[in-house]
């Protein structure tokens, strides 16, 4: 404890978190769904906030043109899995961070069952498909995510599925309903996006996530922001359920 | 147009919608219904027609037709893939 203590010291100073904060964000449990440029920055921050279980789901492996924004990768580490690579660099950053990976690629089959075992959900993905897939899952075990996208220099931010007292959850689909589009949503690879900017969105992501786990500060759940990193700007759109 | 209904409203695009537009904002003068709106930007940009669209007035997202006011900003929400 006495190590613990020093470790989250100045975030335990805070009036708002405190150690009954903090001992709720040792004991959360949250799923980064992708280990890309999004996933690269939450989970830094994720693990080094004291967030004491942490899952990776990600069959890709990693890639040179990933390194420019992927930041838990380096160039030994072309060719092997990034939900294996991240959990090795996470727990030798922060031991006492338990991490799992699951080096497979999340599909209606399977999300059920690994979602019963965390409290949050990351969307850290590149594609809406699999956005959906978190959307149906979330809902099913009764949980949160924090949703993320990004284009070029523009990103999009939102808390998701998520209950308070006075305001029904809103969900992705409120805002872009499922349906066929004649031209399909670029991702990273198609559309190239600014190296810097999943790093920021990420540490965004991290940010909602940590105030649902310890219950401070106002969560992003009945809006979704637009960010554009080119011109410095935030334009947060209301959602009503 | 109706001249003495007409209104100008402010119309702000966010990535591809702003690609096919070619400008992140322009002032347009409508009649006060988001779906003349909704019209003429897919007669005006008719690579719109391809793209999935949401719309936000004042920054309210919005799935129906509403009357719009004179001055209003009227938003072009497109869905984003990348992570």
């Amino acid at each position: 404890m006495e190590d613990t203590f020093a470790k989250y010291q100045r975030q335990i100073s805070l009036q708002e978190i405190g150690l009954v904060g903090m001992k709720k964000i040792q004991n959360a449990r949250v799923l980064l769904v992708g280990a890309g440029g999004l996933a690269c920055s939450s989970l830094l921050y994720l693990a080094a906030c004291g967030v004491g279980n942490i899952g990776i789901i990600d069959f890709d492996t990693i890639e040179i043109s990933n390194l420019h924004r992927q930041v838990l990768y380096g160039h030994t580490d072309i060719g092997k899995l990034k939900a294996l690579v991240a959990k090795e660099k996470l727990e030798v950053l922060h031991p006492n961070c338990k991490v799992k990976a699951y080096a497979t690629q999340l599909i209606s089959d399977n999300a059920y069952d690994i979602f019963q075992s965390y409290d949050i959900i990351i969307d850290a993905c590149d594609n809406i498909e699999t956005r959906y897939v978190i959307e149906e899952t979330c809902l099913k075990c009764n949980i949160p995510w924090v949703f993320a996208a990004i284009n070029k220099f523009e990103a999009q931010l939102s808390v998701f599925n998520f209950h308070t007292p006075t305001q029904a959850a809103v969900q992705y689909s409120d805002v872009f309903p499922k349906t066929t589009l004649a031209e399909p949503v670029l991702n990273c690879a198609e559309a190239g996006v600014l190296g810097i900017l999943p790093g920021i969105v990420g540490s965004l992501q991290a940010n909602e996530a940590l105030k649902i786990m310890a219950g401070f500060g106002t969560v992003l759940s009945n809006s979704i922001l637009y960010y554009n990193a080119l011109h410095n700007t935030f334009y947060p759109i209301q959602i009503k359920p | 147009m109706n001249e003495t209904k007409s209104i100008q409203v402010k119309v702000v695009a966010f990535g591809v919608l702003q690609e096919i537009i070619g400008t992140s904002s322009l002032q347009i003068e409508c009649l006060p219904e988001l779906s003349w709106v909704k019209d003429f930007l897919l007669q005006s940009y008719p690579g719109l027609s391809k793209q999935h669209i949401q719309f936000a007035v004042n920054k309210q997202l919005v799935s129906d037709n509403i009357t719009l006011s004179e001055g209003c900003e009227i938003a072009l929400l497109p869905p984003f893939s990348g992570g």
